[in-house]
Protein backbone atom coordinates (compact mmCIF):
# COMPACT_ATOMS: atom_id res chain seq x y z
CA UNK A 1 0.00 0.00 0.00
CA UNK A 2 2.37 2.20 0.81
CA UNK A 3 4.63 1.53 -2.63
CA UNK A 4 1.52 2.18 -4.32
CA UNK A 5 1.05 5.69 -2.87
CA UNK A 6 4.55 6.43 -3.25
CA UNK A 7 4.47 5.72 -6.60
CA UNK A 8 1.23 7.68 -7.39
CA UNK A 9 2.82 10.16 -5.91
CA UNK A 10 5.96 10.02 -8.29
CA UNK A 11 3.45 9.88 -10.95
CA UNK A 12 1.69 13.01 -9.88
CA UNK A 13 5.24 14.73 -9.61
CA UNK A 14 5.79 14.04 -12.81
CA UNK A 15 2.84 15.39 -14.05
CA UNK A 16 3.06 18.67 -12.37
CA UNK A 17 6.60 18.65 -13.03
CA UNK A 18 5.94 18.63 -16.80
CA UNK A 19 3.23 21.19 -16.76
CA UNK A 20 5.26 23.29 -14.50
CA UNK A 21 8.69 23.05 -17.28
CA UNK A 22 6.26 23.08 -20.20
CA UNK A 23 3.42 25.60 -18.94
CA UNK A 24 2.99 27.78 -22.12
CA UNK A 25 5.72 29.75 -24.22
CA UNK A 26 7.98 30.77 -21.54
CA UNK A 27 5.61 31.53 -19.08
CA UNK A 28 8.43 31.78 -16.41
CA UNK A 29 10.89 33.48 -18.62
CA UNK A 30 7.92 36.20 -19.70
CA UNK A 31 6.03 36.76 -16.64
CA UNK A 32 7.07 37.95 -13.52
CA UNK A 33 6.65 34.82 -11.00
CA UNK A 34 7.15 36.95 -7.91
CA UNK A 35 4.50 39.14 -8.20
CA UNK A 36 0.55 39.04 -8.13
CA UNK A 37 -2.16 41.40 -9.76
CA UNK A 38 -5.80 42.04 -9.48
CA UNK A 39 -6.67 43.64 -12.75
CA UNK A 40 -10.61 44.63 -12.98
CA UNK A 41 -12.55 45.44 -16.08
CA UNK A 42 -14.96 44.27 -18.61
CA UNK A 43 -14.55 41.44 -20.78
CA UNK A 44 -14.30 42.26 -25.02
CA UNK A 45 -13.42 38.67 -26.15
CA UNK A 46 -12.31 35.43 -24.43
CA UNK A 47 -10.57 32.81 -26.79
CA UNK A 48 -11.03 28.72 -26.02
CA UNK A 49 -8.18 27.93 -28.18
CA UNK A 50 -5.34 25.73 -28.68
CA UNK A 51 -2.48 25.93 -27.07
CA UNK A 52 -3.43 29.02 -25.47
CA UNK A 53 -6.95 29.82 -24.59
CA UNK A 54 -6.60 33.87 -23.85
CA UNK A 55 -9.21 36.85 -21.83
CA UNK A 56 -8.78 40.26 -23.32
CA UNK A 57 -10.97 42.80 -21.12
CA UNK A 58 -10.72 46.52 -21.09
CA UNK A 59 -9.84 48.33 -18.15
CA UNK A 60 -10.35 51.91 -16.97
CA UNK A 61 -7.38 53.81 -15.59
CA UNK A 62 -7.33 56.76 -12.94
CA UNK A 63 -7.67 59.02 -16.02
CA UNK A 64 -10.36 56.90 -17.83
CA UNK A 65 -8.27 55.65 -20.22
CA UNK A 66 -9.32 52.33 -21.58
CA UNK A 67 -6.47 50.15 -21.83
CA UNK A 68 -7.13 46.44 -23.40
CA UNK A 69 -5.58 43.73 -21.05
CA UNK A 70 -4.44 39.93 -22.59
CA UNK A 71 -4.53 37.07 -20.10
CA UNK A 72 -3.03 34.12 -21.18
CA UNK A 73 -4.79 30.88 -20.19
CA UNK A 74 -4.29 26.99 -20.76
CA UNK A 75 -5.17 24.57 -23.38
CA UNK A 76 -8.50 23.88 -24.07
CA UNK A 77 -7.63 20.21 -22.89
CA UNK A 78 -6.08 21.30 -20.02
CA UNK A 79 -9.61 23.46 -18.68
CA UNK A 80 -12.02 20.57 -19.58
CA UNK A 81 -9.60 18.50 -17.33
CA UNK A 82 -9.99 20.86 -14.52
CA UNK A 83 -13.93 20.68 -14.99
CA UNK A 84 -14.73 23.58 -17.02
CA UNK A 85 -16.20 23.35 -20.58
CA UNK A 86 -15.94 25.65 -23.77
CA UNK A 87 -19.62 26.60 -23.71
CA UNK A 88 -19.55 27.47 -19.82
CA UNK A 89 -16.65 29.46 -20.31
CA UNK A 90 -17.82 31.47 -23.74
CA UNK A 91 -21.36 31.85 -21.78
CA UNK A 92 -20.14 33.30 -18.25
CA UNK A 93 -16.93 35.41 -20.03
CA UNK A 94 -19.09 36.71 -22.61
CA UNK A 95 -18.32 39.88 -23.61
CA UNK A 96 -19.93 42.88 -21.62
CA UNK A 97 -18.82 40.64 -18.18
CA UNK A 98 -17.53 42.46 -15.69
CA UNK A 99 -14.47 40.73 -14.38
CA UNK A 100 -11.65 40.59 -11.62
CA UNK A 101 -8.65 38.67 -12.82
CA UNK A 102 -5.59 38.12 -11.08
CA UNK A 103 -2.25 37.06 -12.85
CA UNK A 104 1.56 37.17 -13.01
CA UNK A 105 2.23 40.67 -14.60
CA UNK A 106 4.53 40.68 -17.77
CA UNK A 107 8.24 41.69 -16.77
CA UNK A 108 8.31 43.87 -20.28
CA UNK A 109 5.47 45.84 -18.26
CA UNK A 110 2.88 45.40 -21.18
CA UNK A 111 -0.72 45.30 -20.06
CA UNK A 112 -0.96 41.37 -20.07
CA UNK A 113 -0.45 39.16 -17.59
CA UNK A 114 -0.29 34.77 -16.99
CA UNK A 115 -3.60 33.93 -15.64
CA UNK A 116 -3.90 32.48 -12.03
CA UNK A 117 -7.83 33.24 -11.53
CA UNK A 118 -10.92 35.00 -12.12
CA UNK A 119 -13.96 36.25 -10.72
CA UNK A 120 -17.16 37.58 -12.06
CA UNK A 121 -19.05 40.30 -10.58
CA UNK A 122 -22.45 37.57 -10.05
CA UNK A 123 -19.69 35.71 -7.97
CA UNK A 124 -18.58 33.32 -10.67
CA UNK A 125 -15.19 31.90 -9.98
CA UNK A 126 -12.88 30.27 -12.72
CA UNK A 127 -10.35 29.24 -10.05
CA UNK A 128 -9.41 26.00 -10.99
CA UNK A 129 -6.00 26.06 -12.43
CA UNK A 130 -6.88 27.81 -16.09
CA UNK A 131 -3.75 29.24 -16.14
CA UNK A 132 0.05 29.18 -15.68
CA UNK A 133 0.07 31.50 -13.03
CA UNK A 134 0.96 31.21 -9.45
CA UNK A 135 0.24 33.57 -6.21
CA UNK A 136 3.54 33.53 -5.00
CA UNK A 137 4.26 33.62 -1.00
CA UNK A 138 3.76 37.37 -0.59
CA UNK A 139 -0.10 37.33 -2.34
CA UNK A 140 -1.35 39.86 -4.58
CA UNK A 141 0.15 42.86 -4.36
CA UNK A 142 -2.54 45.63 -3.06
CA UNK A 143 -0.45 48.75 -4.51
CA UNK A 144 -1.65 47.64 -7.51
CA UNK A 145 -5.60 45.97 -7.23
CA UNK A 146 -7.97 47.41 -9.32
CA UNK A 147 -5.45 50.64 -10.66
CA UNK A 148 -5.81 49.45 -14.02
CA UNK A 149 -2.77 50.70 -14.94
CA UNK A 150 0.16 48.73 -16.26
CA UNK A 151 3.03 47.83 -14.13
CA UNK A 152 5.99 49.91 -13.97
CA UNK A 153 8.96 48.75 -15.95
CA UNK B 1 -46.58 -21.76 -14.52
CA UNK B 2 -46.61 -21.18 -18.22
CA UNK B 3 -47.26 -17.28 -17.36
CA UNK B 4 -44.95 -16.79 -14.94
CA UNK B 5 -42.27 -18.10 -17.26
CA UNK B 6 -43.52 -15.68 -19.67
CA UNK B 7 -43.29 -12.83 -17.47
CA UNK B 8 -40.15 -13.74 -15.82
CA UNK B 9 -38.61 -13.97 -19.28
CA UNK B 10 -40.12 -10.83 -20.60
CA UNK B 11 -38.70 -9.07 -17.44
CA UNK B 12 -35.35 -10.77 -18.37
CA UNK B 13 -35.42 -9.84 -21.89
CA UNK B 14 -36.66 -5.96 -20.95
CA UNK B 15 -33.56 -5.74 -18.22
CA UNK B 16 -31.19 -6.61 -21.00
CA UNK B 17 -32.70 -4.24 -23.45
CA UNK B 18 -32.68 -1.73 -21.02
CA UNK B 19 -29.32 -2.64 -20.49
CA UNK B 20 -27.81 -2.70 -24.01
CA UNK B 21 -29.77 0.89 -24.46
CA UNK B 22 -28.13 2.59 -21.51
CA UNK B 23 -24.82 1.28 -23.07
CA UNK B 24 -25.28 1.98 -26.20
CA UNK B 25 -26.05 5.43 -25.57
CA UNK B 26 -23.13 6.11 -22.92
CA UNK B 27 -21.30 9.56 -24.15
CA UNK B 28 -17.59 9.46 -25.57
CA UNK B 29 -15.72 11.25 -22.73
CA UNK B 30 -13.46 14.30 -23.87
CA UNK B 31 -10.22 14.30 -25.70
CA UNK B 32 -7.40 13.07 -23.09
CA UNK B 33 -4.56 15.88 -22.77
CA UNK B 34 -1.38 15.41 -20.53
CA UNK B 35 -2.27 12.53 -19.12
CA UNK B 36 -5.20 14.33 -17.65
CA UNK B 37 -9.08 14.24 -18.65
CA UNK B 38 -12.05 15.29 -17.44
CA UNK B 39 -13.76 14.35 -14.13
CA UNK B 40 -16.61 12.37 -15.72
CA UNK B 41 -14.23 10.47 -17.70
CA UNK B 42 -11.67 10.00 -15.07
CA UNK B 43 -14.37 8.25 -12.88
CA UNK B 44 -15.44 5.71 -15.98
CA UNK B 45 -11.76 4.81 -16.12
CA UNK B 46 -11.37 4.11 -12.58
CA UNK B 47 -14.48 2.05 -12.94
CA UNK B 48 -13.11 0.26 -16.14
CA UNK B 49 -9.38 -0.20 -13.94
CA UNK B 50 -11.55 -2.66 -11.45
CA UNK B 51 -12.58 -4.89 -14.30
CA UNK B 52 -9.96 -5.39 -16.92
CA UNK B 53 -9.25 -8.62 -18.71
CA UNK B 54 -7.08 -11.38 -16.70
CA UNK B 55 -5.43 -12.11 -20.30
CA UNK B 56 -4.33 -10.20 -23.12
CA UNK B 57 -2.32 -10.00 -26.25
CA UNK B 58 1.15 -8.88 -25.59
CA UNK B 59 1.54 -8.20 -29.75
CA UNK B 60 -1.37 -6.07 -29.45
CA UNK B 61 -0.71 -2.58 -29.14
CA UNK B 62 -4.09 -1.00 -29.77
CA UNK B 63 -5.28 1.37 -28.14
CA UNK B 64 -4.67 5.26 -26.56
CA UNK B 65 -1.98 5.29 -24.04
CA UNK B 66 -0.64 8.17 -21.83
CA UNK B 67 1.85 9.27 -19.50
CA UNK B 68 4.61 11.12 -21.36
CA UNK B 69 6.26 13.58 -20.13
CA UNK B 70 8.68 16.29 -21.48
CA UNK B 71 11.85 15.01 -20.00
CA UNK B 72 13.79 13.07 -23.19
CA UNK B 73 15.26 9.60 -21.98
CA UNK B 74 15.10 10.92 -18.21
CA UNK B 75 18.47 11.44 -17.99
CA UNK B 76 21.38 14.09 -19.59
CA UNK B 77 22.55 14.41 -23.23
CA UNK B 78 25.79 12.75 -23.67
CA UNK B 79 28.85 15.05 -24.44
CA UNK B 80 28.27 17.23 -27.46
CA UNK B 81 30.59 17.04 -30.56
CA UNK B 82 32.04 20.72 -31.19
CA UNK B 83 29.10 20.82 -34.24
CA UNK B 84 26.38 19.73 -31.99
CA UNK B 85 27.66 22.73 -29.51
CA UNK B 86 27.50 25.13 -32.40
CA UNK B 87 23.92 24.16 -33.42
CA UNK B 88 22.79 23.86 -29.66
CA UNK B 89 24.01 27.43 -29.01
CA UNK B 90 21.36 28.62 -31.88
CA UNK B 91 18.91 27.01 -30.69
CA UNK B 92 16.95 29.14 -28.72
CA UNK B 93 14.08 27.24 -26.03
CA UNK B 94 11.89 29.02 -23.44
CA UNK B 95 12.15 26.74 -20.82
CA UNK B 96 14.81 25.13 -18.72
CA UNK B 97 18.29 27.00 -17.54
CA UNK B 98 18.52 28.80 -21.15
CA UNK B 99 14.90 29.58 -21.56
CA UNK B 100 14.24 33.13 -22.99
CA UNK B 101 11.45 35.36 -23.23
CA UNK B 102 9.30 33.35 -25.80
CA UNK B 103 8.92 36.18 -28.20
CA UNK B 104 12.78 35.76 -28.87
CA UNK B 105 12.88 32.05 -28.70
CA UNK B 106 13.95 30.17 -31.77
CA UNK B 107 12.14 26.92 -30.56
CA UNK B 108 9.88 25.63 -33.84
CA UNK B 109 6.62 25.07 -31.58
CA UNK B 110 6.28 28.75 -30.93
CA UNK B 111 6.02 28.80 -35.08
CA UNK B 112 3.43 25.20 -35.01
CA UNK B 113 6.41 23.72 -37.33
CA UNK B 114 6.33 20.12 -37.14
CA UNK B 115 8.21 18.41 -34.30
CA UNK B 116 8.80 15.19 -35.78
CA UNK B 117 10.08 12.21 -33.84
CA UNK B 118 10.65 11.67 -31.05
CA UNK B 119 10.17 15.52 -29.91
CA UNK B 120 6.30 14.83 -30.57
CA UNK B 121 6.78 12.04 -27.94
CA UNK B 122 7.99 14.63 -25.19
CA UNK B 123 6.30 17.66 -25.95
CA UNK B 124 4.10 17.35 -22.78
CA UNK B 125 2.31 14.87 -21.49
CA UNK B 126 -0.15 14.29 -24.38
CA UNK B 127 -1.48 10.88 -25.13
CA UNK B 128 -1.00 8.87 -28.04
CA UNK B 129 -2.73 5.82 -30.24
CA UNK B 130 -1.10 2.96 -31.97
CA UNK B 131 -3.15 1.60 -34.58
CA UNK B 132 -1.85 -1.63 -35.73
CA UNK B 133 -2.86 -2.63 -39.53
CA UNK B 134 -1.69 -5.64 -41.45
CA UNK B 135 1.36 -4.11 -43.01
CA UNK B 136 2.00 -1.43 -40.99
CA UNK B 137 1.43 0.35 -37.63
CA UNK B 138 0.43 4.24 -37.31
CA UNK B 139 1.44 5.95 -34.06
CA UNK B 140 -1.31 9.02 -33.91
CA UNK B 141 -0.17 11.67 -31.47
CA UNK B 142 -2.88 14.22 -29.96
CA UNK B 143 -0.19 16.68 -30.27
CA UNK B 144 -1.02 18.35 -33.89
CA UNK B 145 -2.93 15.41 -34.67
CA UNK B 146 -0.22 14.33 -36.02
CA UNK B 147 0.99 10.42 -37.06
CA UNK B 148 4.04 8.52 -38.19
CA UNK B 149 4.51 5.27 -40.14
CA UNK B 150 6.10 1.73 -39.01
CA UNK B 151 6.61 -0.93 -41.68
CA UNK B 152 5.73 -4.10 -40.16
CA UNK B 153 5.96 -6.64 -42.58
CA UNK B 154 9.55 -7.00 -43.60
CA UNK B 155 10.61 -4.39 -45.52
CA UNK B 156 13.98 -3.23 -44.56
CA UNK B 157 14.75 0.57 -44.41
CA UNK B 158 15.92 2.45 -47.32
CA UNK B 159 19.43 2.87 -47.54
CA UNK B 160 19.42 6.46 -48.22
CA UNK B 161 16.42 7.83 -47.58
CA UNK B 162 15.65 11.42 -48.28
CA UNK B 163 14.88 13.22 -45.01
CA UNK B 164 11.28 13.37 -43.19
CA UNK B 165 10.33 14.95 -40.06
CA UNK B 166 8.64 11.55 -38.96
CA UNK B 167 11.62 9.48 -40.53
CA UNK B 168 11.47 6.01 -41.67
CA UNK B 169 10.61 3.43 -39.54
CA UNK B 170 10.60 -0.43 -39.42
CA UNK B 171 9.26 -2.66 -36.63
CA UNK B 172 9.31 -6.61 -35.60
CA UNK B 173 8.76 -8.83 -32.80
CA UNK B 174 11.30 -10.30 -30.79
CA UNK B 175 9.65 -12.32 -28.41
CA UNK B 176 7.11 -9.75 -27.01
CA UNK B 177 9.07 -7.01 -27.60
CA UNK B 178 8.20 -5.05 -30.52
CA UNK B 179 11.24 -3.23 -31.35
CA UNK B 180 11.09 -0.42 -34.12
CA UNK B 181 14.33 1.05 -35.53
CA UNK B 182 14.04 4.31 -37.77
CA UNK B 183 16.22 6.87 -39.62
CA UNK B 184 16.16 9.69 -42.16
CA UNK B 185 15.12 12.14 -39.67
CA UNK B 186 15.29 16.08 -41.16
CA UNK B 187 17.48 18.08 -38.98
CA UNK B 188 14.75 20.60 -38.69
CA UNK B 189 13.57 19.59 -35.60
CA UNK B 190 15.07 19.48 -31.48
CA UNK B 191 15.49 16.25 -29.90
CA UNK B 192 13.19 18.10 -26.95
CA UNK B 193 12.04 21.24 -25.33
CA UNK B 194 15.68 21.86 -24.30
CA UNK B 195 17.02 22.54 -28.20
CA UNK B 196 19.26 19.58 -28.40
CA UNK B 197 20.13 19.02 -31.93
CA UNK B 198 20.35 16.27 -34.55
CA UNK B 199 22.01 15.53 -37.89
CA UNK B 200 20.01 13.47 -40.55
CA UNK B 201 22.28 10.67 -39.58
CA UNK B 202 20.67 9.73 -36.44
CA UNK B 203 19.68 6.38 -35.96
CA UNK B 204 16.76 5.21 -33.35
CA UNK B 205 15.74 2.02 -31.98
CA UNK B 206 12.92 2.27 -29.37
CA UNK B 207 11.96 -1.39 -27.06
CA UNK B 208 8.36 -1.41 -26.66
CA UNK B 209 6.84 -4.37 -23.74
CA UNK B 210 3.29 -4.24 -22.80
CA UNK B 211 3.95 -5.55 -19.54
CA UNK B 212 0.22 -5.71 -18.19
CA UNK B 213 -3.10 -5.16 -19.95
CA UNK B 214 -3.32 -1.54 -19.21
CA UNK B 215 0.61 -0.75 -19.04
CA UNK B 216 3.23 -0.33 -22.24
CA UNK B 217 6.93 0.41 -21.61
CA UNK B 218 9.22 1.45 -23.92
CA UNK B 219 13.31 2.50 -23.80
CA UNK B 220 14.66 4.67 -26.26
CA UNK B 221 18.42 4.37 -27.78
CA UNK B 222 19.21 7.58 -30.20
CA UNK B 223 22.62 7.20 -31.72
CA UNK B 224 24.38 10.41 -34.04
CA UNK B 225 27.98 10.09 -33.46
CA UNK B 226 28.35 13.44 -35.23
CA UNK B 227 26.56 15.14 -32.57
CA UNK B 228 26.78 12.99 -29.92
CA UNK B 229 30.12 11.15 -28.55
CA UNK B 230 27.52 8.26 -27.27
CA UNK B 231 24.55 6.77 -27.53
CA UNK B 232 22.14 8.27 -25.55
CA UNK B 233 19.90 5.63 -24.06
CA UNK B 234 16.47 5.51 -21.43
CA UNK B 235 17.52 5.84 -18.10
CA UNK B 236 14.59 3.71 -17.66
CA UNK B 237 11.83 2.09 -19.16
CA UNK B 238 9.14 5.55 -19.69
CA UNK B 239 5.47 3.71 -18.30
CA UNK B 240 2.37 4.37 -20.21
CA UNK B 241 -1.00 3.44 -19.16
CA UNK B 242 -3.87 2.60 -21.38
CA UNK B 243 -6.84 4.87 -21.51
CA UNK B 244 -9.92 3.31 -20.65
CA UNK B 245 -12.70 2.21 -21.05
CA UNK B 246 -11.21 1.03 -24.50
CA UNK B 247 -14.11 0.93 -26.51
CA UNK B 248 -14.60 4.91 -25.99
CA UNK B 249 -10.80 5.90 -25.60
CA UNK B 250 -10.36 9.01 -28.04
CA UNK B 251 -7.08 11.12 -29.07
CA UNK B 252 -7.16 14.66 -28.85
CA UNK B 253 -7.33 17.04 -31.65
CA UNK B 254 -4.76 19.31 -30.65
CA UNK B 255 -3.30 21.25 -33.83
CA UNK B 256 -1.46 23.90 -33.51
CA UNK B 257 -2.66 26.50 -35.73
CA UNK B 258 -0.32 28.62 -37.46
CA UNK B 259 -2.94 31.47 -37.68
CA UNK B 260 -4.33 31.31 -33.91
CA UNK B 261 -0.54 30.90 -33.03
CA UNK B 262 0.43 33.67 -34.59
CA UNK B 263 -2.46 36.04 -33.12
CA UNK B 264 -1.26 34.69 -29.51
CA UNK B 265 2.10 35.44 -30.40
CA UNK B 266 1.44 38.80 -31.40
CA UNK B 267 -1.31 39.98 -28.83
CA UNK B 268 0.17 38.22 -25.63
CA UNK B 269 3.51 36.37 -25.82
CA UNK B 270 5.44 39.25 -27.84
CA UNK B 271 4.06 41.79 -25.88
CA UNK B 272 4.88 39.80 -22.06
CA UNK B 273 8.31 38.98 -23.04
CA UNK B 274 9.71 42.12 -25.36
CA UNK B 275 6.47 44.55 -25.14
CA UNK B 276 5.43 45.00 -28.50
CA UNK B 277 3.29 42.92 -30.55
CA UNK B 278 5.82 42.95 -34.16
CA UNK B 279 9.52 42.04 -33.89
CA UNK B 280 12.12 42.57 -35.68
CA UNK B 281 13.29 39.99 -38.21
CA UNK B 282 15.52 37.69 -36.55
Amino acid sequence: MKRKLLVALGVAGIFVMSMSVFAHHGTQVSYDMNKAIDVKGVVTEFKWLNPHSQLYFDVKDKDGKVVTWGAEMRAPGNLVAEGYTRKELLEKLKPGTEVTVTGNPSKSGAPVLVFIKLKTADGYCLCNNGGGGAIPKEGVDENLKYSGTPPAK
Amino acid sequence: MRNRFMSNALVVAALCGFASVALAQEPLPPPSTQGTRSPAARTAEAEARKNMPATYDKHDLNGVWYGRNSILMGNKVPPMTPAAKKAFDKNLPYNGPRGVPGAFSTDPLGMCDPLGYPRNMYVNGRAFEFIQTPRKILQSFDWTHNYREIWTNNITLPEDPDPRWYGWAVGKWEGDTLVITSKGYNAKTWLDNAGDPHTENMTMEERWTRTAYDTLELTMKINDPEFYTAPWVSAKPQVFKLQLPIDRSIIGEEFCVPSEEENFNQNIRNLAGAGKKVLDPK
